[in-house]
C-alpha cells in the first residue's frame, strides 16, 4: 500500500511538476521578503516625514499589496484566477455570515481610520479606559494605560462609544473648585487667586486665567479657577497650582472651610442646655450616663 | 561699570579641581572641572529684574551643589579645560504685552524698544556642542493664535514698549530689540501685544557691552489689513558698531514669516 503510494508520488514528481511548484514557492518567499523590506523602508523614510499613524497605514497597505500580488502570481500556473475570483465572491458572502463580528470590526476600523478622531500616540479615554493609542488595527485599537497595561478595545465598540481625545489640541484647561469661608473678603480672595495663576510660569498668560464666583455653598463661598496650559504640562500644573493656592491662602490667612453643621435642640429660641462637669463630678456623671435609659436602648 | 566688566560671555579656562562662577542678573551659574568631567550648578533667583553681574569668578574647589540649586554632570574623554559661554535668544517667539496699549497714528513710523530675557549656553568638548542651554529667567508660557486650536506656544513678557532708549533699563541678562512700526493704513493701529520672533534674531554687543538683537520692522498695510514683517541683520544705528555674538537659533523661512509673523501685532 505504502509502496504504491510512494511509486505514484515518484511518477508525479517529474521535472514538469516540480519546477512550477518550486517557482511558486520561490515567488511566495520573494514576496514575503520584498514586502518586509519595503515595510521597513517605509518605516525608516516615514519616521521624519509622516505621523506614526500614516506610516503604519502605508506600511500595511504596501505589505499586504505586495504579498497579494506575489501570491496571485504564484497561484497562476495551477489555478484559473477568474475561477478563484468568482469563488472568492461566494466565499466572502459565506464568511460574512459566519464572521459577522469580525467583519463589523473591520468595517468599523476603516471608519475609525477615516474619521481620524485619534491617531497613534494620542492619549484617549474610551469605555472607561485612559491610555495612549499604541496601534489601530483591523479588528481592534490597542491602548497602553498609565499603569502599563495593554488594553484591547474592539473597533465595533469604539465606533459607538464616546471617545475623549486628551491630546488633540496643543493647549488644555484645568478647572479647579475652591471654597473659602464666608467671612473672607471676596476681592481679596480673587486677588490672591489671580496672583497664584500669574506667578506660575506653566500657566498660560493667554487665554487669561478665569476666576468665577460660582455661588454660596453649604459651608463656603465657591470659586472656580480655570487656567490654561500646554497639554504636556497638564498634570504638572494641576498638582502645582493646587499646592500654591493652599500655600497662598495660608500665607494670607484665608480659611478653606470644612463642612459645618448647626445643631438646635428643637426650640428655635432656647439655647442648647450645657452641663459643665469638672473634677470629682466626672465619675458621678459617667455613672449617671451609663445607667440612663437612653444608653440601655 | 565699564564695557569690559559687562562682558560675561566668551571663552574661559576652567581650572582642574576648581571652577568659575557667574551671576548674570537673577541667574547664577557655576562651571566646575574634575578629571574627565564637568559639573554645572545653576540657580534662578526670585527677582527677574535683578541687574547683578559678576563674571568668571574663580573657585579653588568643587563644592557640593546647594539644596535649592540644580546640578548637571557631563563626562568627556579628555575634558579640555576650556568652555565657551554665550548668550542666546529664547527658543520660542516672545509675546510682549505693553503695560498700556499703544496706538500708532496713520502714516506714522515709530521706533519701540523692547527688552527680552536671554538664555545662557555653555559649550565644551572637542565638538564644541552646547552642554547647557538654560533660560536666565523662567518666562511664563502663553498662546498666540486665533483660537485654542490653531496658534503657537510662545513666551509672555510685559513691556513698557518705550519710545526712547534712554528710558529703558539695560540689564545683563536681557537684550534690547528695536521694533520699527510703520502704519500705512488710514486707521489708528493699536498695539496690544507684539510677537517677537526671537529664535530668528541674532545677538550683538554694542561698544558699552550691552546686548542687542537684530532689529524688526513691521509694516501695517491698508489693503490686506495684515502686517508685513522684515527681520534686520543688525541691531540698528542706536547700537553703534555692534559685534555679532551668537547666531539665531533658526533661520526664518517664508512660511513662518507669512503665517506666524503676519499676525505679529495682536
Amino acid at each position: 500500500m505504502v509502496s504504491d503510494w510512494m511509486e505514484s508520488a515518484r511518477a508525479w514528481a517529474t521535472a514538469e511538476h516540480i519546477l512550477p511548484l518550486a517557482q511558486a514557492a520561490g515567488l511566495v518567499l520573494i514576496g514575503i521578503l520584498l514586502a518586509r523590506t519595503v515595510g521597513r523602508l517605509v518605516e525608516r523614510i516615514g519616521r521624519n516625514r509622516f505621523s506614526a499613524q500614516q506610516t503604519m497605514i502605508l506600511r500595511r497597505i504596501l505589505f499586504y499589496g505586495i504579498l497579494c500580488l506575489f501570491l496571485l502570481s504564484a497561484l497562476h500556473p495551477f489555478v484559473d484566477l477568474r475561477v478563484l475570483l468568482g469563488a472568492a465572491g461566494i466565499l466572502t458572502v459565506a464568511l460574512g455570515f459566519a464572521a459577522q463580528t469580525s467583519v463589523s470590526n473591520v468595517i468599523s476600523g476603516l471608519f475609525l481610520l477615516g474619521e481620524r478622531s485619534f491617531v497613534v500616540g494620542d492619549l484617549i479615554r474610551a469605555e472607561g479606559t485612559l491610555g495612549f493609542v499604541e496601534s489601530i488595527d483591523l479588528l481592534s485599537v490597542k491602548l497602553r494605560t498609565f499603569d502599563n497595561l495593554y488594553v484591547r478595545l474592539p473597533n465595533e465598540n469604539l465606533l459607538k462609544a464616546k471617545i475623549e481625545n486628551l491630546t488633540r489640541f496643543p493647549i488644555r484647561r484645568i478647572d479647579l473648585q475652591v471654597g473659602v469661608a464666608y467671612k473672607e473678603e471676596t476681592g481679596h480672595v480673587r486677588e490672591v487667586l489671580s496672583r497664584v495663576a500669574d506667578r506660575n510660569p506653566l500657566c498660560l498668560d493667554e487665554p487669561p486665567p478665569l476666576i468665577l464666583f460660582r455661588g454660596f455653598g453649604d459651608s463656603s463661598l465657591d470659586y472656580q479657577v480655570s487656567v490654561w496650559c500646554k497639554t504636556e504640562n497638564w498634570l504638572q500644573l494641576k498638582t502645582a497650582i493646587q499646592e500654591e493656592i493652599k500655600e497662598a491662602f495660608d500665607a494670607e490667612g484665608i480659611e478653606i472651610p470644612f463642612p459645618h453643621r448647626t445643631l438646635y435642640t428643637g426650640a428655635v429660641t432656647d439655647p442648647m442646655p450645657v452641663r459643665i462637669v469638672s473634677g470629682s463630678d466626672e465619675e458621678q456623671f459617667a455613672a449617671e450616663t451609663e445607667s440612663s435609659p437612653l444608653q440601655e436602648e | 561699570m565699564d564695557a569690559k566688566e559687562r562682558i560675561w560671555w566668551g571663552r574661559f579656562s576652567v581650572p582642574l579641581h576648581g571652577g568659575l562662577g557667574w551671576r548674570i542678573g537673577p541667574f547664577e551659574l557655576g562651571v566646575f572641572r574634575e578629571d574627565r568631567e564637568y559639573r554645572i550648578h545653576h540657580f534662578r533667583g526670585e527677582d527677574p529684574l535683578s541687574d547683578v553681574l559678576s563674571a568668571a569668578e574663580p573657585r579653588e574647589d568643587v563644592p557640593e551643589c546647594p539644596e535649592e540649586w540644580s546640578a548637571l554632570r557631563f563626562a568627556l574623554g579628555e575634558a579640555g579645560g576650556t568652555v565657551l559661554l554665550e548668550p542666546a535668544g529664547p527658543d520660542r517667539t516672545v509675546v510682549s504685552r505693553p503695560e498700556t496699549p499703544l496706538g500708532v497714528l496713520p502714516g506714522e513710523r515709530v521706533d519701540l524698544y523692547v527688552s527680552t530675557p536671554l538664555w545662557v549656553r555653555v559649550y565644551a568638548g572637542e565638538a564644541a556642542l552646547p552642554i547647557v542651554d538654560l533660560p536666565s529667567v523662567r518666562i511664563s508660557d502663553t498662546w498666540f493664535g486665533r483660537d485654542t486650536r490653531e496658534g503657537m506656544l510662545c513666551y509672555a513678557t510685559r513691556t513698557a514698549a518705550r519710545l526712547h532708549l534712554d528710558n529703558l533699563p539695560l540689564r545683563p541678562h536681557r537684550a534690547v530689540t528695536k521694533v520699527t512700526v510703520e502704519n500705512r493704513a488710514s486707521a489708528i493701529l493699536q498695539i496690544e501685544r507684539l510677537n517677537l520672533p526671537m529664535p530668528s534674531l541674532g545677538l550683538f554687543s554694542d561698544a558699552a557691552g550691552h546686548l542687542w538683537t537684530a532689529s524688526v520692522t513691521i509694516r501695517h498695510e491698508e489693503r490686506s489689513g495684515e502686517s508685513a514683517v522684515s527681520l534686520g541683520t543688525t541691531p540698528g544705528r542706536e547700537a553703534g558698531e555692534a559685534n555679532p555674538i551668537s547666531e539665531p537659533r533658526e533661520s526664518p523661512h517664508k512660511g513662518l514669516l507669512q503665517k506666524g509673523l503676519g499676525a505679529l501685532l495682536g
